[in-house]
């Protein structure tokens, strides 16, 4: 079951997406973060986010929409309080670095660079911050901006994650890689709204959020199909994930791994159900390694 | 904190949109409930709706190892449950702080509509002396009123229409802070921000379990947040896992 992207072995495919998986300690309860394929852990910019106001959640049809907005506990805190408690983990571990601007991004893995962390997640994608995140994402040259600059102060493999609210999702993939990305994870939210008919308003007090859930599964196959036409890179692939059938669908659309978030959320154990749907699936379709199903893509011509 | 699959054992309609669902649970997670922990229960029979609904628990009875649960019918999710096919539940419990007890003798519970429900499994959980303040939108959403008169010594009863108790606010009627060792409170938040104000300059420690739009219910998500008081400002905390129960002055309405 095991995989490698960019020279680091993953015990199996399957890694707890960024934003819902806290940094993994709160799931030790349910089972061992260890027996995760890897963990994105969630995002971290130079110093403490409080995050947006509430409501932050709607749940909506087949999905749900967050507007969270980064809350963390900043890098200083990250080093000295939780990073200790994690770091005996063997699942891979991905730091997903975020910020307003250009230099917080660079500040954040120059803090992470020495730590017990194996690679880089580029959040240019998170929907719910004014300034930073999404507005990175959207844009090729600013993508390839801080993609370049950010694979310069890195010493760990740099995996961008993209947004999905592009036009062309092949061109910001073909710029990130150019621009230096050792990997993409796609797709983060889609921008979203919910509203309350009765009282006229919105339901997030963000007004907008980012949708995920079995909801965007078949945007976010397309995307992962058409970037993997589109770059030679890895990529790894998310969006509604909740079963271990969702994940083979990911990997044969051209991921090398997945990453699963709403779906833990609604069950802790979603995770592990998922890894050993998938090596069921596996074992079904006689695969002598899991890596022979992405790109397998059969296409009628 | 476990999560299970159970059958429904019973679920009556007790008032006006008010519900008691009755579930079984084991013993090994019964024994680790504290009064004031909640319940978060996956929708059953819908992929559409993916999230859980938080419920905190009314009560639990360890000779019969079941959970009692009385909610408000609200939304599509919670008219789910009354669907006859809907007889397996996906249950996480107990999640959350609960209240502490800290052996206080002397207790005032303050609870305004279903928020009155944590407070039961207060009463039955503990041997403390209580006396309780409800408030209740009217007649018929009333709920638990005999529970309480039986094992409190004095019970206020107020409603929004005067219809049952006294009309006005379970806060006009809080009187003698001073006999008691602490306060807990749930209910609606302008309710909490009455209290905190009343008590606004006095020691006696209050707490108050609070609500919120929930995702994990275990600390993952970050969504359910509540401001909560600190040096300089105000802190993000999360209601799940930091929560339900919060010191009532601390709390930033």
């Amino acid at each position: 079951m095991s995989v490698k992207i960019c020279g680091i072995t993953f015990k199996n495919p399957v890694i707890a997406a960024s934003g819902t998986f806290a940094f993994g300690k709160e799931f030790e309860i349910f089972f061992d973060p260890s027996k995760l394929g890897g963990i994105a852990l969630k995002a971290l910019t130079p110093k403490e986010r409080r995050g947006n106001p509430t409501p932050r959640i709607a749940e909506t049809p087949s999905g749900m929409l967050n507007s969270v907005g980064l809350q963390n506990p900043g890098i200083a805190a990250f080093k000295k309080d939780i990073l200790p408690l994690i770091s005996a983990y063997s699942s891979v571990k991905i730091a997903n670095i975020a910020g307003m601007y250009v230099e917080d991004y660079i500040e954040v893995i120059e803090a992470l660079n020495e730590c017990a962390i194996d690679m880089f997640e580029l959040n240019i994608s998170c929907p719910n911050v004014k300034q930073g995140g999404v507005q990175y994402g959207t844009d090729m040259k600013a993508a390839a901006d801080i993609t370049h600059k950010a694979k310069v102060a890195a010493k760990k493999p740099l995996i961008v994650k993209l947004t999905p609210n592009v036009a062309n999702i092949s061109d910001i993939a073909k710029a990130v890689e150019d621009a230096g990305a050792d990997a993409i994870s796609l797709i983060n939210t889609l921008t979203g709204m919910a509203i309350d008919a009765k009282k006229r308003s919105p339901i997030l007090a963000n007004i907008t959020g980012g949708l995920s859930g079995p909801a965007i599964k078949p945007i976010a196959l397309r995307m992962v199909y058409e970037a993997y036409n589109a770059v030679k890179i890895p990529l790894i692939g998310m969006g509604g994930i909740m079963s271990g059938v969702d994940a083979a669908e990911f990997l044969i659309a051209g991921a090398s791994a997945v990453m699963v978030g709403t779906a833990s959320i609604a069950d802790p154990h979603a995770c592990i159900k998922i890894i050993d749907e998938l090596t069921t699936f596996a074992h079904g379709e006689k695969l002598n390694n899991i890596g022979q199903l992405t790109g397998s893509l059969k296409v009628r011509k | 904190m476990k999560s299970f699959l159970t059958d429904v054992l019973s679920l009556k309609k007790i008032n006006n949109g008010i519900y008691e669902l009755l579930f079984f649970c084991p013993t090994e997670i019964l024994k680790t409930f504290r009064p004031g922990q909640f319940a978060h229960i996956k929708i059953p029979q819908s992929d559409a709706m993916l999230l859980r609904r938080p419920f905190s628990i009314h009560g639990i009875d360890q000779t019969k190892n079941t959970v009692s649960i009385v909610y408000q019918e609200v939304g599509e999710g919670t008219r789910r449950f009354m669907e006859k096919k809907s007889r397996t539940l996906d249950v996480l419990m107990p999640l959350g702080n609960g209240f502490t007890m800290n052996n206080y003798k002397k207790i005032l519970l303050v609870g305004g509509g279903i928020g009155i429900a944590p407070l039961h499994s207060v009463l039955q959980q503990s041997s403390a002396c209580f006396d309780a303040l409800l408030g209740y939108r009217g007649k018929e959403y009333v709920f638990d009123v005999d529970c309480f008169v039986e094992r409190c010594r004095n019970v206020i009863i107020t409603s929004d229409d005067g219809s049952i108790g006294q009309k006005g606010f379970t806060t006009d009627y809080l009187t003698d802070i001073g006999q008691y060792d602490a306060i807990f409170a749930c209910g609606p938040r302008p309710m909490l921000q009455a209290l905190q104000r009343k008590l606004d300059g006095r020691s006696i420690p209050a707490y108050a379990s609070l609500e919120e739009r929930m995702g994990c219910g275990m600390g993952g998500c970050a969504v359910c947040v509540c401001k909560i008081r600190s040096e300089t400002d105000y802190t993000y905390k999360k209601v799940c896992t930091e929560g339900p129960v919060f010191d009532l002055k601390e709390v930033d309405f």
